[in-house]
């Protein structure tokens, strides 16, 4: 039991790794759950919960600066519970939730302090010992591993009583509030990309894509290969004005490049 | 351009190692002050380290310095600018550096918009969803088409960006027009950007109001009447308040704005007035 929940979390704290470094995908509930499955040696019920955690789950992720709600030690937590309560995909649900927005707060709090790294390495750099780059960064990987490893630990050790105990003492309203303010918080990270974005003539396209999904209802896919003939168009009406500056052929090679990028973009 | 010695040349190697670290590692140091900063400059110290091998120390740290600002991308594209970032560092002057900076930071907003629009919010789900259908019957095939679908895009992106960022950067730069190229396919990223992100206010945001005009049958539901004017108009008006503080603020605050939305939340929520 101790030696299982410590595997489970040191699991928990690797998928942690993969949200902040590759993106295998082990970030995501199906196939950090399905994992926990195996390692409690029930792998097709690891399977089922993983699996309905992602569907709940399927349109949580980082947008710009945004923490989600972490679908991670949601979903490893979830599963761990659901299979060794014995009462399955409920059970799982029931834990994985709060489990997720509460470790949410505690990646923003690790966000907060890693600000300590940068501000190390400003004196590193300085001093001219460009190596230790190496460790401040790595530390930083430690920090965002025992985010999930800790949490994961009490909750999959002392179990899915404990949990109910700790929610217990929380007020109702307030879980209800933290439910909501997690699906009004991605605002903040479309407001940083925007914030990056929002450039001369930028409000035309924002308008464009709020209006073909408001009103419109099209599919993200459709919307994006529709704005993808907006920044075609756009580039032609720009290129027109600048065109006097260079000479044809430059003009021409220039937009066979622009093309190409397009092209690859799209297929994103 | 500078003459570039042959000890300073940039080999593939150097590039193979920088797309190594960017790839495994590039968010570890994330944080809400310079985000990626750390981290971009842990995946160029390769590339820092051979062409600064041999200069003054002044012009080394300036190099670590510079790379230290704010920085954000989307973790599948960095590849790509830093790609690029390198066949810049290469090929401008001591006195050039500014332009380095500028590249790098005026990709970084498009690219963001395109990769959490594209990737985060379309492939993956897309992903996802083929996965879990497979999986709440008890079929382990939903497991593996989705780690292949997330792997066989997220890889290529992230070895050929490198790549053909930076030999596209280098052709791009000793072109005389190469600026205007980079600054169109930006502008071009930024278009696409910019749409997907509108579109994507109505699907990742939501605020609804529980707020009814008027008592007992004939009350009036105030959300419902919204919805017949301007659908989504909560979260329209959420984030543009997001976009206003956070250009206000220079980008800063942006933790005290999370929480300062969580407390508004809950006691909002407490007395019905969203829901």
């Amino acid at each position: 039991m101790l030696l299982q929940s410590i595997i489970i979390s040191i699991w928990a704290g690797l998928c942690a790794l993969d949200q902040f470094g590759p993106h295998l995908g082990f970030r995501r509930p199906l196939l950090a759950g399905v994992v926990v499955g195996l390692i409690l040696g029930d792998p097709v019920q690891g399977l089922i919960i993983a699996g309905t955690l992602e569907l709940m789950w399927l349109g949580t992720n980082n947008v710009g600066a945004y923490q989600p709600p972490d679908v991670i030690s949601g979903a490893v937590v979830g599963t761990a519970i659901g299979i060794m309560s014995g009462k399955g995909t409920a059970a799982g649900v029931a834990v994985a939730i709060p489990v997720a927005l509460l470790v949410q707060q505690l990646s923003m709090i690790i966000m907060t302090f890693n600000v300590v790294l940068v501000h190390r390495a400003d004196k590193v750099v300085e001093s001219g010992e460009f190596y230790k780059i190496d460790k401040l960064q790595w530390l930083g990987a430690l920090t965002f591993f025992l985010s999930r490893f800790v949490p994961v630990f009490i909750a999959v050790y002392l179990g899915a009583g404990a949990i109910k105990t700790v929610l217990a003492m929380v007020p109702a309203w307030v879980m209800t509030g933290l439910t909501v303010s997690s699906k009004i918080i991605p605002a903040v990270g479309l407001g940083m990309l925007l914030s990056m974005m929002m450039k001369k003539d930028m409000w035309i396209f924002l308008t464009l894509g709020f209006a073909f999904a408001a009103w419109m209802q099209l599919p993200t896919m459709a919307i994006a290969a529709i704005a993808l003939c907006f920044a075609a168009i756009y580039d032609m009406i720009q290129n027109r004005e600048g065109a006097v500056e260079t000479s044809d052929q430059e003009s021409d090679t220039s937009k066979v490049t622009v093309a190409d990028d397009d092209e690859g973009s799209y297929d994103l | 351009m500078t003459e570039v010695t042959q000890e300073n040349k940039l080999t593939k190697k150097d590039l193979f190692k920088m797309f190594w670290r960017a790839s495994w590692t590039i968010q570890f140091s994330h944080n809400y002050e310079r985000m990626q900063s750390l981290g971009t400059l842990y995946a160029l110290q390769p590339v820092l380290s051979r062409l600064y091998k041999g200069k003054p120390k002044e012009q080394r740290v300036a190099a670590q310095k510079r790379h230290l600002e704010f920085f954000n991308s989307h973790p599948a594209l960095n590849p790509f600018i830093l790609g690029i970032t390198a066949a810049m560092e290469e090929n401008t002057a001591e006195d050039e550096k500014d332009s380095v900076i500028a590249v790098k930071t005026s990709l970084m907003g498009p690219l963001a918009g395109l990769g959490d629009s594209m990737l985060n919010f379309t492939w993956t789900p897309i992903a996802g969803s083929i996965g879990a259908s497979f999986a709440i019957q008890g079929n382990f095939l939903g497991v593996i088409l989705m780690f292949l679908m997330i792997n066989g895009l997220y890889w290529p992106l992230k070895y050929y960006g490198t790549m053909w960022g930076y030999n596209q950067g280098r052709s791009l730069l000793t072109s005389a027009n190469g600026k205007k190229i980079l600054d169109r396919i930006s502008t071009g990223a930024n278009v696409l950007g910019v749409m997907v992100t509108g579109a994507l206010i109505t699907s990742t945001v939501t605020l609804k109001t529980g707020l009814k005009y008027g008592s007992g049958k004939t009350a009036i539901d105030v959300q419902s009447m919204l919805d017949k004017v301007v659908p989504f108009v909560l979260p329209l008006l959420i984030t543009l308040l997001c976009l206003y503080l956070i250009k206000k603020w220079n980008g800063k605050h942006v933790v005290a704005l999370i929480f300062g939305i969580i407390i508004v939340a809950i006691a909002l929520s407490a007395f019905g007035i969203i829901a």
